[in-house]
């Protein structure tokens, strides 16, 4: 079922998770304002980096889509939007949870927080237009210009929080971070979400390759007409 | 108290579940479509090939028929045939035989019966160097022994072609 660069990726994942989540929530001290809380940000940060690694790469897959007609790009650029919801999800909820005690809401309809839901649902949004078209070319080609004009929101959420007067703080980075212990907990955290989003889209692009495989016994026609076989046999 | 925020511990471990949690289960999920799909494919290979019931019928059925036409070829025969020129002669109906059904018609009468017919692995029309390849390893004597561990036959693995049942209903399932 996997082979071994599948398996490298997720055990090079775990093992990073581990130590950086040890490191993040033993090793590394409170922050100076925000005290234990910020703790959530060496789990919640890595996962909005990696929502927006997953967008890009379905961004430029779909656009290597649409000038090659590569089928695997096609894979890749399904396989990553919807890691990338995955990441895009715990990265909202993540956050809501750290907002409470930081700001003492769950929620507010902040330019940071508003572009990164919308960001969420035009995701949704492409992967239900993947699922209701069933031609595959035809699917393939919607999808990519869908996804290719749907990216135009990934650089507003990325800079929102510098166009606009924003409750939300600046980009989080190891840069910013002063203590050496806290910038080794985000890294750690930050490359094991990197593997694990390597090792869920060769997985996703794998099942995409075996549903595009059945696809194709069941529903182009047979090489010749008569007489029909109920589904050729690979 | 200088505004840093006291305790907090509840919210690190909420979101820590949140996530982690998430991409556990996304990542469950994720095993778990991968092995539904192989096995969905698998099982359908499986329902489509011919069974070994299916292909030792062909065999005998196919085998009475060229014997029936060895026979007649005997009958008929005006000069009596030396052994091995009569042997020459089976051989080559067997090979005419199958090679103008499953060239053809793409199956043979006993795959008539049997509602069987000849494809290329990816469900194709067999073209005629492959259906020679079939028939000239079906001489090989030890061929019909494949079908005792496998339910394809040597002739069929090595020149790329299968034995699927032909069925009318031509419905497209997706998954």
């Amino acid at each position: 079922m996997f082979n071994r660069t599948d398996l490298i990726f997720l055990f090079l994942g775990l093992a990073l998770v581990i130590f950086g989540s040890y490191w993040g929530l033993v090793v590394a001290p409170p922050e100076e304002f925000m005290g234990d809380v910020y703790r959530v940000l060496y789990a919640h940060v890595p996962a909005g980096w990696t929502t927006f690694i997953a967008y890009t790469v379905s961004f430029v897959a779909s656009t290597t889509y649409l000038l090659r007609s590569s089928e695997r790009a096609d894979r890749m650029a399904e396989a990553s939007a919807e890691v990338g919801i995955v990441f895009n999800i715990v990265l909202l909820i993540s956050g809501a949870i750290w907002a409470r005690p930081t700001w003492g809401i769950w929620w507010t309809w902040d330019p940071r927080l508003t572009s990164a839901a919308i960001m969420f649902f035009m995701y949704v949004g492409y992967l239900a237009l993947r699922a209701f078209v069933d031609e595959p070319e035809k699917r393939a080609t919607w999808a990519a210009v869908v996804a290719i004009l749907i990216f135009v929101n990934i650089p507003i959420v990325w800079y929102s929080v510098k166009w606009w007067n924003t409750i939300h703080q600046l980009q989080s980075s190891p840069k910013t971070i002063p203590n050496s212990d806290m910038k080794l907990a985000l890294r750690c955290n930050a490359f094991a979400f990197l593997a694990f989003f390597i090792f869920f889209v060769r997985v996703r692009m794998r099942i995409a390759a075996l549903l595009r495989k059945y696809e194709g016994e069941y529903d182009e026609p047979p090489p010749r007409a008569e007489p029909t076989i109920s589904g050729g046999v690979a | 108290m200088n505004g840093v925020i006291e305790g907090g511990w509840e919210y690190v471990y909420a979101a820590y579940i949140v996530v982690m949690g998430g991409l556990s289960l996304y990542g469950i999920t994720l095993v778990s479509r991968l092995h539904d799909v192989t096995t969905m494919l698998a099982d359908h290979k499986r329902q489509q090939l011919a069974g070994r019931s299916r292909r030792w019928a062909n065999f005998l059925i196919d085998h009475v028929i060229i014997g029936l036409l060895v026979f007649l070829m005997i009958r008929m025969d005006t000069a009596i045939s030396a052994g091995l020129w009569l042997g020459v002669k089976a051989v080559l109906i067997y090979i005419v035989y199958y090679m103008v059904c499953e060239t053809i018609l793409g199956r043979t009468p006993a795959k008539f019966l049997t509602g069987t017919m000849v494809t290329t692995t990816t469900g194709g029309k067999a073209n005629p160097v492959q259906i020679l390849s079939r028939t000239l390893l079906r001489l090989v004597p030890v061929d019909p022994l494949s079908f005792l561990v496998s339910d394809s036959g040597w002739h069929d693995k090595l020149s790329e072609t299968q034995v699927v049942r032909k069925t009318s209903d031509d419905s497209n399932p997706t998954p």
